[in-house]
């Protein structure tokens, strides 16, 4: 792909083609595929495929140990179709580039539409629609200068499979430590079959100069499927991590189960936002993707700081809960979601804050959205362990309802074992109101673009927390998935 | 084998194959009931009851009142007439009790309540006294369209007796218009295992305000569901939790199946020692009910020791025209209160005395209304300071940071 | 300016229904540009009613009659549409909009109307500068416009936040409710001046109030006093003194405007 930013680079991309990847961003993958199925031999050739060391293979043995004697979970809201776990393919090589689309000339209109709302640049519709684009040239116009200045700090960001090939300490040390391998079905599954993911390290104190998005990382096709990801803080560091990105995404694999770990020490702080957009499935609610993540972060040390902030508004089926486990003394956990259903979505999404450690602190604003004949439900813990002096949290969880067959759900439980902690929840459901609508309108405002402003403001306290990047195609996004909800 | 027998028979059998609560059990796992055969006694060899369990203190003349023995065929019929087999929907997880109740229950009561010609409300007060190791009374309650009815139903031991485990059942039904205030008191033994289950439904108009004054004890579960099939009709439900030990498991399901519908449930717990309690109060609107309007709210006060709460407020929403809040709050008594007592005079225990009192009754009057007559009496007479002192005697202070 | 031949508005034979009531029997009146028309009814006279009907409020339904903007037909355009054709009510009480910062909502309203009109869309920044200073005028701390639409504003401020609206959109026709209540001298004085200044570019105004002072500085052209539906006696500014003095008696007659 030609752009006036390829003619520019190109001295520059001669000079990085001759000098090997300080951090690899292209994983190594043999062509073979593996037929279906889930055994022991899958796990072998996976881990053998990979190079990794022993230390991995037994781990991931142990794990699908686990998993056989597990049932998946089994919530009553949502309806899901049985999944047979043998007839997945658990390594595929990349998706051949003959089936690609050439050019932007190829892709679905539509999608192509919802780029343009999106205002998704150019270059990167192309990438995103699966368009054939030479991968080493992408990560040379958009990588080069970033990598450079993570070097300088002694940060590491780079792919999972890189990190187990050259820090193997740090993943030996980190792995499982937040989400052990028996935490539940899906955490289980992903601990015995995860293709990549992302690595993070900032050293004791480094804040990280800018923000790392997944985006930086090529991933090789087909690794969204198993995803597993590891941020570690040292004392005193900090770090913004961003996840997923506006535009649609589509997958052939429909099952997605990723496992996303971050262990925060003493004094440091981990703000991890997400945007998810996954094909949701057409209008009938047929062929999404089904999102079924674990994420936990561990405020091991004191005063530590770890922060999830998300826009969900994607997949056919979402299941995740981004918690925070409270160890340190003082320590303090944030979530800030906002959750879009339509259509036939279903999402059961929501939080844990646990707290264990003294003068500990949680906060948590959720906005759910409901519309078409999607349900929504947040589901949400807030449990104060017996040793948690002075524990506080204030939850906010407030549910809109757009037409008269969706459904909004609130699940929170609040499990209290000290008499010295402060815990407030506090939930309204209710729909956007007839008055406010009319209000709008009669100033001019159409009803499509008066209900994005309301659902807008319904959402801003979420909004306001998101990283720049994201919170400008975040209101555009919000808008897109609500498209078709308000006659 | 009579048709009673029969259908004891099959109850049992039912249950046997069916099994007893699950430990994946969601509404239960929390505190999970003691096992079946505690519930259940040899039926073969159980003597007749000499005295029934209920009593019944009231001097009106709408009031009908049958007392039935289940092990009757005739009475039998009498006693289950028009109630829904166990299982049916509502009873969710709870079924097994329900089961087990067919299985047991010896004797009920039936009382039915007419309108008065002048409005006025008949006033009803039933005792009940457990009479076997092991019991399933039943209660059946009918208030006619258009009747007003006030019911103060207490469960509480007068004099020591051998501890029980009572899986009791009142199906309570409201006629168009009705209105029912329901004061209810259940202080078991320490070591009693008692399961209340309450199936309330109420027709268009009707109106129900159930206040609940409970304490813990080695097992304690008082669940609640109330269904408002008609348009208009609305729900109120307060409990009070009086922890000074033992566990409650307290559960409240409200079903909104028409429009202009209404429900309120609020509890408050207050807790110390080593009591273990749940809340649970879960609401669900169907499609379709316009004007929907659903308030929650539970609140743990701990006050000294280390007791342990579970709050789980939950709403299911399939409906657009609603509005719906709930709240769910721990922490200890309000400072800016027991200051202002403090600043009047009265020591620490005295303070603390006064405003607990203080949020007991005012749950209870926005439950029940200020009441007069037999409310007023018994709001005002003194059992609920007394019940406040008993359990909650201040031991160790907590201090806040 | 453009003469028309017609009034601005024309209003034949309205009959409303809220619910299961019919608050308008039959109204008719009409409003040429630039023109000031009181409308004066006890409580419950329908006031309100009618201009909540001409926004196309989804409470009021219109049984009978017609209404023509401009010679355009009212009746079957959705809300938004009759407000980008130039209409503009206030509220009695304008409701809130929570988290939607003011700045945004009347930029977005004031965007709207400029798309129907074919005028290309206000930048943040000439909006702003055009905002600060009409909210100057109208006695409107500039900190409300950074704060969301209406939320915590006393019910002065969301008066004066109507006009704000007012004086941004430039409609062809107002009506305002009860605009001076919650108002000081001050307050009111400005809303005068705002609407002479509308007045004199072309703008009508219907403007319900019992207010005999801001009445007598509007210099309305009529005044109109509604009763049980309809508008029973037409007059000019002595009318509202009257009214002022003896309070809503019954009369005999009703006439039609």
């Amino acid at each position: 792909m030609s752009s006036p930013t390829a003619t520019r680079q190109a001295p520059a991309l001669e000079q990085a083609l001759a000098r090997p990847y300080q951090h690899g961003f292209v994983t190594d993958i043999e062509s073979d595929a593996l037929p279906p199925g889930l055994d022991e031999d899958v796990i072998r050739a996976i881990s053998r495929k990979k190079r990794e060391p022993r230390f991995l293979l037994d781990w991931r043995l142990a794990a699908l140990q686990r998993w056989r004697g597990m049932e998946p979970p089994d919530w009553a809201r949502l309806k899901i179709e049985p999944i047979d776990f043998q007839a997945l393919c658990y390594y595929s090589a990349p998706k051949s580039l003959q089936n690609a689309p050439k050019s932007l000339d190829e892709v679905d209109p539509k999608l192509l539409e919802t780029y343009e709302k999106l205002n998704v640049p150019l270059h990167e519709r192309a990438r995103l629609a699966g368009v054939a684009v030479d991968a080493v040239f992408d990560s040379v116009s958009v990588g080069t200068t970033f990598r450079e200045q993570l070097a300088q700090v002694g940060v590491v960001f780079c792919s999972f499979s890189h990190a187990v090939e050259h820090h193997p300490e740090l993943v030996e040390k980190y792995l499982g430590s937040v989400v052990p391998v028996g935490d539940n079905f899906y955490a289980a599954l992903n601990s015995a079959v995860f293709s990549d993911g992302s690595f993070v390290y900032i050293p004791k104190g480094v804040k990280c100069p800018m923000e790392l998005s997944s985006y930086f990382r090529i991933n090789a096709r087909n690794t969204g499927q198993f995803e597993r990801t590891l941020i570690i803080a040292e004392e005193g560091s900090s770090v913004s991590y961003l996840e997923g990105c506006t535009a649609p995404q589509r997958d052939e694999n429909q099952l997605h189960a990723a496992v996303v770990e971050l262990v925060a020490h003493d004094d440091a702080f981990i703000k991890y936002s997400t945007v998810q957009n996954w094909y949701p499935g057409d209008e009938q609610g047929r062929g999404g993707i089904y999102n079924f993540v674990t994420k936990r972060g561990l405020a091991a040390g004191r005063r530590s700081r770890i922060a999830w902030t998300q826009i969900e508004t994607g997949s056919a089926i979402t299941w995740k809960y981004p918690s925070v486990v409270l160890r340190g003394d003082g320590s303090n956990g944030e979530f800030h979601s906002i959750a879009v259903s339509n259509h036939f979505q279903q999402a059961d999404t929501g939080t844990k804050m646990i707290h264990l450690g003294r003068n500990t602190t949680s906060r948590i604003v959720s906005k759910g959205i409901s519309a078409g004949h999607a349900h929504n439900s947040y589901r949400g813990l807030v449990r104060v362990n017996g040793g948690a002096e002075g524990a506080r949290n204030h939850t906010q969880c407030d549910s809109l309802l757009i037409g008269p067959d969706c459904g909004a759900h609130t699940f929170p439980y609040v499990d209290a074992a000290r008499g010295d902690a402060v815990v407030e929840h506090e939930a309204t459901t209710t729909r956007i109101s007839e008055e406010r609508l009319f209000y709008c309108q009669q100033r001019g405002i159409d009803p499509q673009e008066a209900t994005a402003l309301i659902v807008g403001g319904f959402c801003q306290a979420v909004l306001e927390e998101l990283p720049m990047e994201f919170a400008l195609e975040a209101k555009a996004l919000l808008a897109v998935s609500l498209e078709g909800a308000v006659g | 084998m009579d048709s009673a027998q029969a259908d004891i028979r099959a109850a049992r059998e039912h249950l046997d194959a069916q099994g007893w609560i699950a430990r994946r059990s969601e509404a239960f796992h929390h505190l999970p009931p003691p096992a079946l055969p505690d519930w259940l006694a040899a039926h073969d060899d159980a003597p007749p009851l000499d005295e029934p369990g209920w009593t019944l203190k009231q001097g009106a003349s709408s009031v009908q009142a049958r007392w039935l023995d289940a092990h009757d065929p005739a009475q039998r019929a009498e006693l289950l007439a028009g109630l829904p087999r166990p299982g049916a929907a509502g009873e969710g997880e709870a079924a097994p009790f329900a089961w087990a109740h067919r299985g047991l229950c010896r004797e009920g009561l039936r009382l039915h309540v007419a309108a008065t010609p002048q409005r006025e409300p008949v006033c009803l007060q039933l005792h009940h006294q457990p009479r076997a190791r092991a019991e399933a009374p039943l209660l059946v309650l009918d208030v006619a369209p258009g009747a007003h009815c006030v019911l103060i139903e207490t469960h509480e031991a007068d004099t020591d007796r051998p501890t029980v485990a009572q899986n009791l059942h009142a199906h309570i039904r409201l006629g168009q218009g009705a209105r029912l205030q329901h004061l209810r008191i259940a202080a078991p033994q320490p070591g009693d295992r008692v399961a209340h289950h309450l199936h309330v439904q109420l027709a268009a108009g009707a109106d129900y305000a159930q206040a609940l004054v409970a304490t813990g004890s080695g097992y304690h579960l008082q669940r609640s569901h109330i269904t408002l099939q008609g348009a208009g009709a609305s729900a109120r439900q307060a409990a009070l939790l009086l922890l000074g030990g033992g566990q409650i498991d307290q559960q409240t399901y409200t079903d909104l199946q028409a429009v202009q519908c209404a429900s309120q449930v609020e509890t408050l717990a207050l807790a110390q020692g080593r009591a273990h309690a749940v809340a649970n109060a879960h609401t669900r609107i169907a499609p379709g009910c316009d004007g929907a309007s659903v308030r929650q709210r539970l609140a743990g006060v701990p006050l000294a020791g280390h007791p342990r709460l579970i709050l789980r407020p939950h709403l299911e929403i399939l409906h657009d025209d609603v509005q719906a809040a709930h709240g769910a709050t721990w922490g200890a008594l309000p400072e800016d209160a027991l200051f202002y007592a403090r600043q009047r005079g009265l020591d620490e225990a005295a303070a603390r005395a006064l405003v607990i009192e203080g949020m007991a009754h005012a749950l209870l009057e926005r439950c029940l209304g200020p009441g007069d007559g037999l409310l007023a009496q018994w709001l005002q007479g003194g059992w609920l300071a007394r019940a406040i002192a008993g359990q909650l005697q201040p031991r160790e202070e907590i201090h806040h940071g | 300016m453009t003469h028309t031949p017609q009034p601005l508005l024309q209003v034949r034979d309205l009959r409303v229904r809220v619910g299961e009531r019919t608050v308008l029997q039959s109204v008719s009146l009409d409003v040429p540009s630039g023109a000031l028309v009181v409308l004066m009814g006890a409580n419950g006279s329908g006031k309100s009613t009618l201009g909540m009907a001409l926004a196309g409020h989804p409470s009021y339904q219109v049984d009978g009659g017609q209404a023509l903007l401009g010679g355009q037909d009212l009746l079957p355009l959705p809300a938004h549409e009759r407000a980008r054709a130039g209409l503009f009510v206030s509220f009695q009480s304008p409701p809130d909009v929570p988290g939607v910062k003011n700045n945004l909502f009347l930029r977005t309203a004031l965007n709207a109307v400029h798309e129907a009109r074919g005028q290309p869309p206000l930048d943040a920044f000439d909006f702003l500068a055009g905002a600060r200073q009409t909210a100057k005028e109208l006695g409107l701390p500039e900190a409300l416009l950074g704060r969301p639409v209406n939320e915590g504003f006393s019910g002065g401020e969301r008066k004066r936040n109507e006009l704000l609206q007012l004086a941004l959109l430039q409609p062809r026709l107002a009506l305002l409710d009860e605009i001076d209540s919650g108002m000081d001298v001050d307050g009111v004085r400005a809303v005068v001046a705002l609407v002479q200044r509308l007045r004199a570019q072309g703008t009508a105004f219907i403007v319900v109030s019992h207010y005999l002072t801001m009445i007598e500085q509007l210099q309305p052209d009529a005044v109109l006093r509604l009763d049980q539906g309809r508008i029973a006696e037409t007059g000019g500014v002595e009318l509202a003194r009257r009214i002022a003095r003896t309070g809503f008696a019954r009369q005999a007659e009703t006439a039609e405007a």
